[in-house]
């Protein structure tokens, strides 16, 4: 757990939100991890964005931008606000710019978890 | 004890917001439901199966303000707070619209959700406690923030205003005339205070549950309060 502690910070998220909300918890830390690998709202933002449909995507982002909030992931909820708010005015050529972007920060994410679950 | 439900379809926030839930004494959560239309299920068939809803916006099927709008359609007494991503002034506007207790938005922090409980639990004891609705119950009523509880020591209105020496009076005054109801008059008479002092004493004092105010309508003209002392133990 320290070694996840420590990767977890330095990739820039924030522990201490996580640590605040849970309780400093581990079990539940990692249930959430979990959770969040088993989440397939990235998948769906993904495949709505590829078919132009803007409505379906902006609710898988939002999701995407909830959770990585309440669990203290600041790399990827930054750009999740970013391409979140481009999908609600119905920018998807705004969102496909910032989509390299996004997805770098989101499979960085993935990583650091996929070593600790 | 207050009977609470989550109505939220992240697995991830459900969980947190479980074991935030379970921090506080007064809140049982009976129920967690994934979408709107399984809560306003429950609710029909449970009439009394709740006393606060926790609400997120966006979920399958409908949104939290459909779900807030058909609730209330039979409901006005349940408290809701929100809690959601959706920052756009729209929801919020319509949450209002709802008679919502308070909308947190997410990643929140647990200061932030311990002031929605407060608030939430200063509503709930305002409504079973209040029988006239005068100007400082309605503000509390309208603006809990400014007044919710997280701990028993930190709510007593005004009491800068109130001397410890004057108050011994009032308190020794109405007790010994415990469970009469007197026109503030009376008291201000006995005291030889004016009434608006003696009034400001008696509500400080009913907010600490020791003086129950009712109105006299028998008076033949305005109706008048009357003041009753019901005891310091709470």
């Amino acid at each position: 757990m320290r070694n996840f502690k420590e990767k977890f910070v330095l990739a820039g998220n924030d522990l201490e939100a996580l640590c605040e909300r849970t309780g400093g918890d581990e079990d539940l830390i990692e249930q959430l991890m979990q959770m969040f690998l088993a989440d397939t709202s990235w998948e769906e933002m993904c495949s709505s964005i590829e078919a132009g449909e803007c409505e379906k995507a902006f609710r898988a982002a939002h999701s995407l931008k909830g959770s990585s909030g309440m669990l203290g992931l600041s790399g990827l909820f930054e750009v999740m606000k970013v391409i979140t708010d481009m999908l609600r005015n119905g920018d998807l050529d705004g969102a496909e710019t910032v989509f390299e972007k996004t997805k770098a920060e989101y499979e960085n994410t993935v990583s650091v978890i996929k070593d600790f679950v | 004890m207050y009977k609470a439900i989550i109505v939220e379809d992240d697995l991830m926030v459900c969980a947190i917001l479980e074991r935030q839930l379970a921090k506080f004494n007064h809140l049982n959560l009976v129920g967690s439901f994934r979408r709107g239309t399984d809560a306003l299920e429950y609710l029909k068939e449970n009439p009394d199966g709740a006393d606060l809803i926790i609400l997120d916006y966006y979920m399958p099927g409908i949104t939290g303000i459909e779900f807030l709008t058909e609730l209330r359609k039979s409901n006005k007494e349940l408290q809701v707070i929100m809690i959601t991503s959706a920052d756009d002034y729209s929801v919020i506007r319509d949450a209002m619209c709802c008679g919502i207790c308070d909308y947190v938005l997410k990643p929140f922090t647990n200061a932030r959700l311990e002031k929605a409980v407060g608030k939430f639990e200063t509503v709930m004891k305002l409504k079973r406690e209040t029988h006239v609705w005068t100007q400082d119950k309605v503000d509390v009523l309208l603006c809990p923030h400014k007044h919710y509880i997280i701990d028993n020591s930190s709510s007593e209105p005004k009491a800068n205003k109130i001397n410890p020496a004057t108050l011994k009076n009032v308190r020794s005054f109405m007790s010994e005339h415990k469970n009469e109801k007197l026109p503030l008059v009376d008291v201000s008479a006995a005291l030889d205070l004016s009434t608006v002092t003696i009034r400001r004493y008696l509500k400080y004092l009913n907010t600490q549950g020791e003086v129950e105010i009712t109105l006299d309508c028998k008076t033949g003209g305005r109706p008048s309060e009357l003041f009753e002392y019901v005891g310091a133990d709470k």
